[in-house]
């Protein structure tokens, strides 16, 4: 007697074949799950005034195919009430949907007031986030052709506010499991709530197109107990050399290593390696001396301030970099300076090396 | 029972003995090319317009057919650095590959927006029988109509520029900031893309602005406004938006080339500006299109079915209120496109005007299917277009509703989803429209029929590879692939091979249509002046029309669809018999 219970039980977790054909996986979450409901219906909806119209549609056809010598035959050119049931109907019908639709909507943006807010910040081609302590998180996963998008984690059974907004032009932060986006823009925050329920991984798209990397613009949250999501947040919090945190920032808030490398061969920007200290040509035909400390530290803050001041010959002019001004305080600039500074070969030496990516 | 008061048979032209508009002027090859390019002749104006639309048409399609491609396979970076799976590659980096990637899917929105969809059928089968139709011998205003077209052929130009000057990446919309400020913009190709969209409006609203005054005032005698046939209807409804609406994208386009150009902030933050007023700007012209797209298709399907099933179009007021209705609701609904970014009350009003707008749409559709109920159905190339329209424009329309129910857009939102909804309504709708009716005016245009089983097998093709291609789509989107990307996660590959295979599928299909169309055109037989037993006045006149369409002034005696009781002209009329005539003192309906 107990069989029945549990294949239902069973059926309950696993993704049935219709919802794997249409969503892959459940909605991650209650209100993902209340879209699922709210979608399956209309695609039902739809699916039965399809296949009524085109049985009714096909069987005329085939019923009156054109015969020689036979006409058409007379019928009515119109009929009021029939056209008026076929107005009103379909209304009753849609009013139901705009309703269900502007319910789910409001619950999925609206956040609880006792939400940990997590900033989200869009920029050409990386998200990168802040949590409430000022930590960002350093893992990286791979999606799709993007081999370092950032990991989000986030606790399970507690409600998460995202708080975005980009620092250059228009993206979208979809996560396709919750079943919601919203745009990312450069003169505002936006924001919506999530909340996972079970531990698990969800990607992350960029859904408003940015330009060359759109699509390798990917993130991946991954929903973990509360314990291990503290213990993890607690341990990202800023710390060690001047160097170390320059690598923290660049690394994990700033995502620079999605144009800059530290291997020696260019990216669509500079290398950092090899950079500090030594000459640079300029698109402008001026240079950046060598062995001038003064003169290098300050380039490389205002190039990160304002990327089109000074361009490097042989790299797109404007430059697709967008300024980071606002993004990183005066005091992480330099820790900035430093980490570039510890990859050069005219860095003084240093006690101990910073990490390498 | 004559219809219209033609005192000479045709073919025996008597003293108004006149050559079709086809008939080469004197003086060779040097002086026809003068006399076209100088025509103020709508029929050749049509004509031009119909080579030009489908010149880009393809140009258009060869890009989708690059985008499939490059999305069989997903872009991996190998160890090397190289990559796989990009079909353009780039010496430069992968990313260079995706910026070509991104310029062919701009190339194939702008181009079939701008120069295919938006003038096509406006341009091409309304100018060739929107005179006719109402019995005149030319538009209002010939020679704006031949300015017209000189404009469509600058922004044609201009687009082709933007192009060889290695492209534009922003994607169709132009959206801000990016278009205004970060885009690759080398050599200006951004501004002169932008310049190609602002010309092509002049076009459309003079263009517009000549429909609507030739509907006006030159119907021929004995045709009031409900005497109209619907393909009038429809174009009528289209040129209003086309008016109205178009000034706004250029003034908004405008901007945007000043804000490229001179730096003046209006939509980017950096300079002060805000770019969802670009949004806003941008779809209060945009979405009203989406209906001068669609109303000319439905304008088409309308004569379709009633010609080929023989039967007068059910409820003719519902469908010619319901094209005005439409076109008035069009301007109302602009937000839908915009519910990721914008506030909570206007999400929710827009949604709910979006909703109106389904009520028209689905109503005409019911009005078409009603028509065919004891028809006498042709199964030939127009009529099974006109099915294959009702079909995938269902599926386009019912698509749309959880575009409009807020909670499901917000997922559905710039995914697949919407790329498969949008194409099963464009090209689903207007594209097939145009196609079958193509055919179906084929041998009033050019005086030659066309091979019914290559029409068939071609439209065959066509149906099939558009639902692989697209139908796979929308399982994308829910799943939760965005559009616009040149790469994916794995998960996503077997659907887009699907997709891909479908496309080629669909394109054998048009390459079928080039085949019959070529043929028809060295070899066809000769097309007699009204080859479907239609009653509209185009299938009163020869084919190929005479110069100035009809030897006299046509006199309208019944309505566009009166089959029941009319024998069609120049027609056997064994081939279309007419039911039994009503009873004494019964009343038709």
């Amino acid at each position: 007697m107990n069989m029945p219970s549990l294949s239902i039980l069973t059926l309950g977790q696993a993704a049935d074949p219709l919802t794997r054909a249409v969503f892959r996986e459940h909605g991650a979450s209650a209100l993902a799950r209340d879209t699922d409901s709210l979608m399956m219906w209309i695609f039902g909806f739809d699916v039965i005034w399809f296949v009524f119209l085109m049985a009714l549609m096909l069987f005329w056809v085939v019923k009156y195919r054109r015969r020689p010598g036979v006409p058409a035959q007379r019928s009515p050119h119109h009929n009021t009430p029939l056209e008026l049931a076929w107005t009103i109907l379909p209304s009753v019908f849609l009013g139901y949907m705009f309703y269900r639709g502007f319910e789910s909507y409001i619950a999925k943006l609206i956040a609880p007031t006792d939400s940990e807010v997590i900033n989200v910040v869009g920029q050409k081609w990386e998200w990168t986030f802040t949590y409430p302590n000022g930590a960002s998180p350093p893992e990286k996963a791979a999606i799709g052709g993007n081999e370092a998008a950032p990991i989000l984690y986030i606790p399970v059974g507690r409600p998460i506010q995202f708080r975005m907004t980009s620092n250059d032009v228009l993206h979208s932060f979809w996560i396709p499991d919750f079943r919601f986006k919203f745009d990312v823009m450069p003169n505002r925050y936006t924001s919506y709530w999530i909340q996972a329920e079970e531990p698990g991984d969800h990607w992350i798209f960029c859904a408003e197109y940015c330009g060359d990397k759109h699509s390798e613009m990917a993130g991946l949250i991954r929903a973990v107990t509360p314990e291990e999501y503290a213990a993890k947040v607690s341990s990202w919090q800023v710390s060690g050399t001047p160097a170390e945190r320059g690598f923290i920032m660049v690394n994990s808030k700033g995502g620079c290593f999605a144009c800059h490398t530290i291997t020696g061969s260019p990216g669509i920007g500079p290398t950092w390696k090899n950079a500090w200290g030594n000459e640079v040509k300029l698109a402008d035909g001026s240079t950046i001396p060598a062995d001038n400390p003064e003169a290098w530290d300050n380039y490389i803050r205002e190039s990160i301030l304002n990327p089109n001041a000074k361009i490097h010959a042989g790299f797109p002019s404007p430059s697709p970099m967008s300024s980071f001004a606002g993004t990183f305080t005066e005091e992480q600039i330099g820790w900035i300076v430093e980490y570039i500074k510890s990859l050069s070969d005219k860095a003084p030496a240093q006690p101990d090396a910073a990490p390498k990516q | 029972m004559t219809t219209i008061d033609t005192p000479h048979d045709i073919g025996h032209g008597g003293h108004h003995d006149e050559g079709s508009y086809l008939t080469p002027p004197p003086g060779g090859v040097f002086a026809t090319i003068i006399h076209w390019a100088t025509t103020v002749d709508h029929k050749k104006l049509g004509v031009m317009y119909l080579g030009a639309v489908l010149t880009m048409f393809l140009i258009g399609g060869l890009a989708a057919l690059a985008v499939r491609t490059e999305l069989w396979a997903p872009t991996r970076i190998l160890a090397d650095g190289t990559a796989t799976g990009q079909l353009f590659h780039s010496a430069k980096s992968v990313a260079a590959g995706y910026q070509i990637y991104n310029r062919v899917f701009t190339l194939h929105g702008a181009v079939m927006v701008f120069l295919v969809i938006v003038p096509g059928v406006p341009a091409t089968l309304g100018n060739f029988l929107i005179p006719i139709m109402v019995g005149a011998k030319d538009v209002a205003f010939p020679r704006l109509n031949l300015l017209s077209w000189y404009i469509y052929c600058t922004g044609a130009i201009f687009a082709i520029l933007a192009l060889l000057q290695g492209g534009v990446d922003t994607g169709w919309t132009f959206y801000t900031p990016y278009s205004s400020s970060h885009a690759n913009n080398a050599y200006g190709a951004v501004v002169l893309m932008t310049t190609a969209a602002f010309i092509l409006g002049f076009s459309s609203i003079l263009t517009g602005l000549n429909f609507i005054v030739t509907v006006h005032k030159l119907r021929c005698p004995g045709m009031g406004w409900f005497d109209m046939p619907l393909f009038i209807w429809g174009m009528y409804a289209t040129s209003i938006i086309q008016v109205l609406a178009t000034p706004v994208i250029g003034i908004t386009l405008l901007l945007l080339i000043f804000e490229r150009v001179f730096h003046v902030g209006i939509f980017d933050p950096a300079m002060g500006g805000d770019p969802v007023l670009f949004q806003h700007f941008f779809w209060f012209y945009s979405h009203p299109v989406v209906y001068v797209m669609i109303l000319p298709g439905m304008a088409i399907v309308s004569e379709l079915i009633a010609v080929h099933s023989r039967k007068p179009i059910f409820g003719y007021r519902a469908i010619a209120f319901a094209s005005l209705g439409i076109a008035a609701v069009a301007f109302l609904v602009w937000g839908h496109h915009m519910f990721a970014s914008m506030g909570e009350l206007a999400a929710s009003i827009f949604s709910a005007l979006t909703f109106l707008v389904a009520i028209p749409t689905a109503v005409k559709v019911f009005n078409w299917i009603a028509t065919l109920y004891k028809g006498s159905i042709a199964w030939n190339t127009p009529m099974m277009y006109a099915l294959a329209f009702l079909f995938l424009f269902s599926i386009g329309g019912l698509t749309g509703l959880p575009l409009a129910t807020l909670a499901t857009d917000m997922h559905l939102h710039d995914s697949y989803f919407v790329v498969a909804h949008f194409h099963y309504v464009m090209m689903g709708g207007t594209i097939i429209a145009f196609i079958g009716g193509l055919h179906h005016w084929w041998p009033k245009i050019t005086g030659k029929m066309y091979n019914e089983w290559g029409g068939l097998l071609g439209c065959a093709l066509v149906f099939i590879g558009f639902n692989v291609t697209f139908f796979t789509q929308f399982f994308l989107g829910t799943q939760g692939m965005p559009r616009r990307y040149a790469s994916y996660v794995d998960e996503f590959q077997t659907l887009h091979q699907i997709s891909t295979v479908g496309a080629f599928i669909l394109a054998s299909g048009m390459l079928v249509h080039v085949i019959t169309f070529l043929t028809s055109l060295i070899s066809g037989p000769k097309a007699p002046p009204n080859p479907w037993g239609g009653l509209t006045l185009e299938w009163y006149t020869e084919s190929p029309p005479i110069e100035h369409n009809f030897h006299h002034e046509p006199i309208v005696k019944h309505g566009p669809y009166d089959y029941e009781d009319v024998y069609p002209p120049h027609c056997d009329p064994a081939d279309f018999p007419l039911p039994e005539p009503l009873a004494a003192g019964a009343r038709a309906h």
